[in-house]
């Protein structure tokens, strides 16, 4: 007995939301607090347009893959205004979102050594909890690339926070 | 001894405080208000659009709506998107856009026009099928490989080649953004103006690779114009935050025009200090339709602007040029459109600060949570 896309929404929204608001929130900046509970709507938003192609077997990384995108998305368009005001200027002046909610000094340390990439796959696997499998989902790619992705990332922050002088 | 990705995991910043949305239930009933799309819909709804738009463009005249006692026939009032309230600007962040605030009275000043005028408004579209268009701009990078991921999470794609080089492409609502990366190049970083660079080195004047973009830029094709590139420079972004590297990445940026009217939109190349392309990234659109609506007046505009604040105005501001440009807006109804907008400037001593108001006249226009005003400060520095 299959239930009415109005029930499996709500259910969505229902199991889902605190990890997309979870997975939003750690990695809000340059946006606001203010602007979390909207960028949450806008994720089930756009599954609500594609209710029939989430995969019942996958709901949960298929939907904080949308959310990674609405977030890009929404960076983007934010970029794209401040560009009016702005200019090119070194990294140092501009931490990586994570960097500004992170407190143990010695993890921020050792991610800022992290390529984009490898600092992404690393959190969604230590802060969002996704397998090999969901990341794969998550991340356009396969399993097995996913999950040598993860090792190697993984490798690469022991080795920057062994290297970093903040332990 | 904890491992340290147990640490990392430790350091979970919500781990303390869940995300708890405040009220699922409304959320759910507004979302659901709406039907979802079924296959094919979505491609009716813009056929019936275009159509619609097609006649109104017929029966509107280009130019002809000076002053309406009434609505226009034809013209449609256009609802501004529920949501995408992220598009506000960031407050109590470093570098923030700064919201417009109670703080600031608009005064329009002598050159101000306060006859009204029209001017279209551009139905965005992006190609059909997304995977060829990916395939089609990772050509013009020379990147060949194969899809490596596509879904239909926002229709994103993927295409890379074995030496790591990859372009991506995503779509939404009515526009794509590509972004071309060899191997794990970070996008450059893009702060304030009046941030200080001192401590970093600037790379000195020499050439640039402004026809190396250009050639990109001829490849890839693309039907919307461009003005003449800004030259920038930054360092490596993938360099650690400690390290204090020069300024020797070059950005090459041309900003796109739509009909001879400026967008906030651009187009940017990053290269190395040997002019090898590191990064570009840039929209994909076509325009679909034109339909030409009646603005406010310039001097309207200041005032509404005005009138979008609360509070008691502590500080004048009073503006003395403005000038037309267009902004992407998504409607209620998910299309994408290019709307005018008025941007005006100080012109004062010293950096003039500039202010944005939608142009449209206010009464083909149903606010959303977009915002239809803001501040810009500072133009692009060139150095």
């Amino acid at each position: 007995m299959g239930s009415s896309p109005d029930d499996r929404f709500a259910r969505l929204v229902r199991e889902h939301s605190p990890a997309v608001g979870n997975y939003l929130a750690r990695r809000l900046y340059p946006l606001s607090r203010a602007d979390l509970d909207d960028l949450v709507e806008e994720t089930f938003l756009v599954i609500w347009r594609r209710l029939d192609q989430v995969p019942s077997d996958a709901e949960l990384p298929w939907t904080i893959g949308v959310a990674r995108n609405v977030l890009r998305n929404a960076r983007r368009s934010q970029q794209r205004r401040r560009r009016f005001e702005s200019t090119l200027v070194p990294r140092a002046d501009d931490p990586s979102a994570e960097d500004y909610v992170i407190a143990d000094t010695g993890v921020r340390d050792a991610l800022a050594h992290l390529s984009e990439d490898d600092r992404e796959i690393l959190l969604l696997s230590a802060w969002d909890g996704l397998d090999t499998k969901a990341l794969a989902t998550v991340l356009d790619t396969t399993t097995n690339a996913a999950a040598v992705r993860l090792t190697r990332a993984q490798s690469r922050f022991r080795d920057a926070f062994a290297a970093s002088d903040v332990r | 001894m904890i491992d340290v990705i147990e640490r990392l995991a430790s350091a979970d910043p919500v781990a303390s405080a869940p995300y708890e949305h405040p009220d699922l239930t409304t959320m759910t009933a507004r979302i659901t208000a709406h039907r979802p799309a079924r296959p094919g819909q979505l491609l009716r709804v813009f056929r019936l659009r275009m159509a619609a738009a097609v006649s109104a463009t017929t029966l509107v005249m280009v130019g002809a709506i000076a002053i309406l006692q009434s609505l226009a026939p034809g013209l449609t009032v256009l609802a501004l998107g529920p949501v995408g309230k992220f598009a506000t600007a960031v407050t109590g962040a470093p570098d923030a856009t700064m919201l417009v605030s109670a703080r600031y009275h608009f005064i329009a000043g002598p050159a101000i026009d306060s006859a009204a005028s029209s001017a279209p408004i551009f139905a965005l579209s992006v190609p059909g099928n997304a995977a060829v268009e990916a395939a089609r701009i990772a050509n013009a990078f020379s990147v060949t490989g194969a899809t490596l991921g596509q879904h239909d999470i926002g229709a994103s794609v993927v295409v890379a080649n074995g030496s790591g080089a990859s372009v991506r492409y995503q779509v939404t609502a009515g526009m794509a953004q590509w972004t071309y990366a060899n191997g794990t190049q970070a996008p450059p970083r893009v702060v304030n103006a009046n941030r200080t660079s001192s401590g970093f080195t600037l790379t000195p004047a020499g050439p640039t690779f402004v026809g190396a973009a250009q050639r990109y830029l001829d490849r890839l094709g693309f039907n919307y114009d461009v003005a003449p590139p800004l030259v920038s420079w930054t360092s490596d972004p993938n360099l650690p935050v400690t390290a204090q590297p020069p300024l020797d990445r070059q950005v090459i940026t041309f900003d796109i025009s739509v009909a001879g009217t400026p967008t906030d939109l651009s187009v940017s190349f990053m290269f190395d200090p040997s002019g090898k392309l590191l990064w570009a990234t840039g929209p994909d659109f076509g325009e679909s339709s034109s339909t030409v609506y009646p603005l406010s007046s310039p001097r309207s505009a200041i005032a509404a602007l005005d009138s979008q604040q609360s509070g008691s105005a502590t500080t004048n501001v009073t503006l003395m040029s403005g000038q037309l440009s267009l902004r992407p807006f998504e409607l209620a109804d998910g299309t994408e459109w290019l709307l005018p907008t008025y941007i005006f400037s100080t012109l004062a001593s010293g950096p003039p600060s500039k202010w944005w108001v939608v142009a449209l006249d206010p009464r083909y226009l149903i606010p959303g949570a977009v915002p239809t005003s803001g501040r810009l400060t500072d133009g692009p520095v060139n150095y």
